[in-house]
């Protein structure tokens, strides 16, 4: 089995802190025997982060998909407003959290590198794929009773293609 | 008290917004970028200081910093840089173009608090 690209206990580590310094909320990783995924209407946030093109270093993806309600959730506290619907300022409130997020995990790969803006998919029933980049780690979490999931992704090697 | 907050992220316009009416600063202004935070930091005199992100488009938080301390009118508004790259080369990066403060995502009060008031964070 390959090892972590970040060690769980850190990635836990940057999820926990993000949600409780800056929403003050709590967050318990996912147990043996529960299911963290999404179902029905979600969100999910995508950073990106690469070297330069002559670095010769592989990119990164760390993606946040979580569902609706916690995402609503999350922006309510973020813009201290009411949140029931879909929209613009929600849609950034869920990308930062992802850039955080990201953010502090990009010190965990390759510090240097560059971060993307925030992608943030919203609706029900979608796949979503980076075709350059693979699934390496997955980490499931509970918000309250809202599941989420954290993926980091590692770009795939070229002669691949 | 009068402030300008740089940060591509509404969230997180609004979210420094109240962290600094919360030391009493209500007159508060926002910029996207930090090509629109050079162009109002310039129009005006009597900042009192600068929060500003590092990842934006058109122009980063660095090299908001390297304009603004290029400006004679501007070399002395407190800049604390607010960002998610928690390196110790960025905050070098940072410090050395000539920002005042330099804190990470995620923050406390007591962190921006700290900051403005003069003490580097870390």
């Amino acid at each position: 089995m390959q090892a972590p690209l970040i060690r769980p206990n850190v990635i836990r580590s940057i999820v926990f802190d993000v949600f409780r310094i800056m929403l003050k909320l709590e967050v318990k990783p996912q147990l043996a025997g529960e299911t963290s995924e999404c179902k029905g209407t979600k969100v999910t946030g995508v950073i990106t982060m690469s070297g330069t093109p002559s670095s010769n270093t592989p990119s990164y993806g760390v993606i946040l998909e979580m569902s609706e309600k916690l995402a609503f959730k999350i922006a309510a506290v973020m813009l201290q407003q009411e949140i029931n619907e879909w929209s613009g300022p929600v849609e950034d409130a869920c990308g930062e959290i992802a850039n955080m997020i990201a953010g502090n995990a990009k010190k965990h790969l390759i510090a240097t590198h560059i971060l993307s803006m925030p992608t943030v998919v919203y609706g029900a029933d979608y796949q979503w794929c980076m075709p350059h980049l693979k699934i390496d780690q997955v980490e499931n979490f509970f918000c309250g009773n809202e599941p989420f999931r954290l993926y980091i992704a590692t770009e795939i090697p070229h002669h691949h293609f | 008290m009068k402030a300008l907050i740089i940060d591509d992220s509404l969230t997180m316009r609004k979210i420094l917004a109240r962290e600094v009416e919360k030391i009493g600063c209500h007159d508060i202004h926002e910029a996207r970028n930090g090509q629109e935070g050079l162009a109002m930091l310039s129009q005006e005199t009597d900042w009192d200081f600068v929060l500003l992100d590092w990842n934006m488009p058109l122009m980063n938080g660095l090299e908001f910093i390297k304009a603004a301390r290029a400006n004679p009118s501007a070399k002395k508004v407190p800049i604390i840089m607010v960002t998610t790259e928690n390196s110790d080369e960025h905050k070098k990066m940072s410090l050395d173009a000539g920002a005042t403060g330099f804190i990470t995502k995620p923050f406390t009060s007591e962190d921006l608090l700290a900051a403005l008031k003069g003490k580097h964070q870390g």
